[in-house]
């Protein structure tokens, strides 16, 4: 063992590892204090669905009732009075798909599950289906997708957002139950933003979240009076923005649509005073569950905050979407570019686009990019390496991933 | 400086100097990893510690999300493999022969292959997955994968086959099938082990990608759900347990082809 | 000429590859001394792009039933090539060769061959390497393993029964290579510098064993080598060839009975004489082949 020679490859390996740090850092240094992500306002609540294969029996899972059932899970629902009923010897043993274990759909589901006292599960083909468990196959993203898994397993139903939900109902498929119906008001997708734009750009975005306020007010009023010229363009440009499968007619298109339009809560806060309250309070008990669901696997001093509710009062910030509430006249004295990341042909984000194609964002000299992605992880990545500013994506994969990143920063 | 008389005849002093010099190197690795991860200081790099806890995690408890085991994970990814694998053996071994054997058939077949094997196996999944099922679609991405070095290899040894065999057999009256089934099959064999060595390589690396689209199932399907939900400790921990089956798979084919190679009086 | 040939029972045209075994019993009718295989007008031209080579050109001689006849001549003159022609791997560009009434188109069992780098199956035994011809003509497997026995024995292999070929020294790999071609009772054994990679020593071993078989046995031999001492000590005849395009220079008959001495004088005149004509075909820029 020569001396010289171990020296050597010593110091070739350390030469080495040092070139290659240098070039990963390169670019990475910079103010800590833009590092991060926080939330900033809401985008809908509700607006999710189950819709269940032809040949399942919409009684078998759920039944409503005036009197809630013995015997089922019961989800009492106010505002129709009706109490829904269910039934987990319909649910064991079967196989629903799910748009991926980050989203809320599936956070739902599992919900569900558990109200059942069922085991949630992933499908693994060759297993045999036991009914004490429900099993899911997460990633399938719009009812085209769905149609083709079936090819391949054995689907039940299917668990996703609007406007696929009613796509399904409208192809024939039975529709279930609507996630507002049993989760009222939940909180569904949010506003995401970088800690680092939010810091340098403050006026560009209260005047983006301004714009976007004023349109999901039109759009609230366009639902509302359905003859109204906003409504008909309100559907248009759905109809381009959101992913229909091959094979709909125009009028099938046209009923989905209407549909789920009808079926999402557009909003932008808990209330009209922009605050966030609520939805911070909704944020830390989620992280609760999906710790416990271990697909949080950071706990909240992991981050450095003693709860996470403490966590949550850092993670969403109201005051941008307070200060864009009392300006009236949002528009900038010079162009900024803005870039968002939205969720390819989602019916929930449609205020961004309504204001997009109406061309409310460049009134106020807003030029916004829109990039998509195919579902909530895919928009937080455009976060975090920087390549959006904002995104609009659902609150569990929001929370989930910025927890495991270690983005919200105490 | 001497500390120890190394004598290169003696076997388990050769055991030992192997062992110790892979030990410091894996260590040096370690040291390496550790480094960079501390200087990156990027969460989607966990240093060392953090993966090996993960790793732990997962070997003892497996999936919490999914609600199975790492071994439930590894056996459905095997099972799909093996499939895989012997398709292409049964397709591979037989084809190549024939090629090999015949020149009008292998120069009329030759564009073909080399029209076919440079597309990546994984992309043939969706369409696989699509037309045959998740399963089935699956083990032929891992098919594909394999049956070109395969064939490659077989079709390159039954041309390597000293002539002087060929010759021999002739001149002790062999006919067309004897000489085929006596010398050529035979002879192939060492070339048909080392197309499996590197087919079971390739197999494991598409097998892997395969599930990533596949969602029923598989350590594939694991390693993308812990990467979208952010769990990059996770993440990495898989991608260790994938590198030790890939090792360990490609040493044992390595070690059976050693084996045989020798009783069959065939190492160079 | 279609020519058809019963051995053991199977019939065989002169297409066909003869798989039987002691096909020598084909032509026990010929009395030893007369031809067994005639060769006439044999021509081996070789045509390339760019030129056109003349390997053989138009030799005749008769092979006599019981005779080892060497062959020797220059380097690169074409003797393996008349060997390869009479085999059936090589075809002739012209001429014929006739062994009995058949013609010798194909390989067949009736024309075996030693070859110069052995040629054994690395992946057989010893005792398997000598068996595979009789595998190939259907010898039951008792009769095969009585005969591979003798034969071990005959040529000082029965320790090596079941060794590897990779085990064997040069010299015993080539005693398996003339067991196997032997066992066979070929009609003919065709050699094609069987000693040639082998050291001197081992040489003369081999030579001698190769000696004591002829004495137990009758057997047709047509022995290529480079050595003028081995085809005096060995052949009955030597034919000497020219230098490429090869033409037969002379025929020498060999006196004496086998074993012979080495250091006799009438070897010595022989040896000078070819050598001599050798010298005089070997310029200093040899043919390439």
């Amino acid at each position: 063992m020569n001396t010289k020679i171990v020296a050597v490859a010593l110091v070739a390996i350390l030469v080495v590892a040092g070139v290659a740090v240098f070039f990963l850092m390169g670019g990475k240094g910079g103010n800590s204090e833009d590092k991060g992500l926080s939330v900033v306002g809401r985008v809908n609540s509700e607006g999710s669905g189950i819709i269940l294969d032809p040949s399942q029996n919409a009684g078998d899972y759920i039944t409503v009732t005036d009197e809630p059932l013995l015997g089922s899970y019961t989800i009492y629902n106010e505002k129709q009075g009706k109490y829904y009923n269910l039934h987990a010897n319909g649910w064991g043993g079967k196989i629903f798909a799910t748009p991926g274990t980050a989203t809320i759909q599936h956070v739902q589901l599992s919900q569900l599950a558990a109200g059942m006292n069922l085991k949630f599960v992933a499908y693994t083909e060759g297993a045999t289906l036991k009914a004490d468990t429900l099993y899911y196959v997460p990633s399938i993203a719009s009812f085209a997708d769905f149609v083709n898994a079936q090819k391949n397993t054995n689907l039940a139903g299917f668990i996703i957002w609007e406007a696929q939900y009613s796509v399904g109902v409208v192809k024939g498929y039975t529709g279930l139950v609507k996630t507002n119906d049993i989760f009222e008001n939940h909180t569904c997708c949010i506003i995401g933003a970088t800690n680092k734009y939010l810091n340098h750009n403050e006026e560009a975005f209260v005047s983006f979240l301004s714009v976007y306020v004023a349109a999901v007010d039109r759009i609230n009023a366009a639902l509302a009076d359905k003859s109204s010229a906003d409504y008909n363009q309100l559907v248009t440009i759905a109809m381009n923005r959101v992913t229909m499968p091959d094979g709909m007619t125009e009028d099938e298109k046209r009923e989905a649509i209407k549909s789920a339009l009808d079926n999402v809560t557009y909003v932008y806060a808990d209330n009209g005073s922009g605050s966030l309250d609520n939805l911070e309070a909704d944020i830390a008990s989620l992280a609760q569950k999906l710790y416990d669901a271990g697909a949080i696997q950071k706990t909240a001093k992991d981050l450095g905050f003693k709860s996470y509710s403490e966590m949550a009062e850092k993670f969403v910030i109201e005051d941008y979407m307070e200060e864009a509430l009392k300006i009236n006249d949002g528009k900038l004295a010079s162009k900024a570019v803005i870039n968002v990341a939205a969720i390819k042909g989602d019916i929930h984000q449609i205020a961004l686009w309504f204001a997009q194609d109406t061309g409310m964002f460049a009134a106020k000299n807003l030029d916004v990019k829109i990039s998509q992605q195919v579902n909530g992880p895919g928009i937080y990545t455009q976060l975090a390496n920087g390549e959006s500013d904002i995104g609009f994506l659902g609150a569990p994969p929001m929370t989930i991933r910025s927890v495991n990143g270690e983005d919200i920063k105490p | 400086m001497q500390l120890f008389k190394f004598d290169e005849n003696n076997r388990t002093h050769r055991i030992l100097r192997m062992g110790a010099i892979v030990t410091i190197s894996l260590l040096a690795f370690l040291a390496v990893w550790w480094i960079v991860t501390i200087l990156l200081n990027n969460v989607n790099f966990p240093t060392p510690d953090k993966v090996f806890e993960a790793l732990y995690n997962l070997l003892v408890y497996g999936d919490r999300m999914g609600g199975h085991s790492l071994w439930e994970y590894l056996a459905t990814s095997l099972t799909t493999f093996v499939e895989g694998f012997f398709m292409a053996m049964i397709v591979a071994i037989p084809l190549g022969l024939l090629l090999g054997y015949l020149k009008p058939i292998r120069e009329f077949i030759t564009p073909w292959i080399e029209v076919l094997r440079p597309i990546a196996p994984i992309a043939w999944a969706p369409i696989f997955i699509i037309s045959f099922g998740s399963a089935m679609g699956s083990a032929l991405v891992v098919f594909v994968g394999i049956v070109f070095p395969l064939l490659t290899n077989i079709i390159f040894g039954v041309q390597k086959i000293d002539k002087n065999w060929l010759d021999a057999s002739k001149t002790l009256g062999a006919s067309q099938g004897q000489i085929f089934v006596k010398v050529v099959l035979p002879a192939t064999v060492p070339y048909i082990l080392n197309g499996m060595k590197i087919g079971l390589g390739i197999g494991w690396m598409c097998i892997v990608a395969a599930e990533m689209y596949k969602r029923t199932g598989g350590i594939g399907q694991f390693l993308v759900d812990a990467v979208n939900n952010g769990q990059m400790a996770t993440a990495f921990a898989i991608i260790i347990v994938i590198a030790i089956l890939g090792i360990l798979t490609t040493g044992v084919a390595e070690y059976v082809s050693k084996v045989v190679s020798r009783k069959m009086g065939m190492d160079a | 000429m279609k020519q058809e040939m019963v051995i053991n029972g199977k019939k065989y045209d002169s297409k066909d590859r003869v798989r039987a075994d002691r096909t020598d019993k084909l032509y026990e009718h010929i009395p030893a001394g007369e031809p067994l295989v005639k060769i006439e007008n044999l021509n081996v031209t070789y045509r390339t792009d760019e030129k056109t080579t003349v390997a053989v050109d138009n030799i005749s001689f008769d092979i006599k039933k019981g005779e080892l006849i060497a062959i020797v001549g220059p380097s690169g003159c074409g003797k393996s090539t008349i060997l390869r022609c009479i085999s059936g791997l090589l075809q002739p560009t012209s001429g014929t060769i006739m062994i009995g009434d058949k013609q010798c188109t194909t390989a067949g069992s009736d024309r075996g061959m030693v070859f110069q780098d052995f040629a054994l199956f690395p992946w057989r035994s010893v005792r398997q390497n000598i068996q595979f011809g009789l595998e190939i003509a259907g010898v039951p497997i008792d009769e095969r393993r009585e005969r591979c026995d003798r034969y071990l024995k005959a040529m000082g292999l029965e320790e090596f029964g079941d060794a590897r070929v990779h085990e064997l020294s040069g010299g015993m790999k080539q005693r398996v290579g003339i067991a196997r071609a032997m066992i066979m009772h070929p009609a003919v054994i065709l050699m094609d510098e069987p000693f040639g990679a082998l050291d001197a020593q081992t040489r003369n071993i081999l030579q001698e064993s190769l000696v004591n078989v002829l004495k137990n046995s009758d057997r047709t031999i047509v022995f290529v080598t480079h050595s003028v001492d081995e085809a005096l000590y060995l052949a009955d005849r030597v034919l000497i060839l020219s230098k490429r395009p090869a033409t037969i220079h002379t025929i020498l008959e060999v006196p004496g009975e086998r074993p012979r001495d080495r250091g006799a004088p009438e070897f010595i005149q022989m040896r000078k004489d070819i050598l001599g004509y050798l010298q005089s075909q070997n310029t200093l820029r040899s043919p390439k082949p």
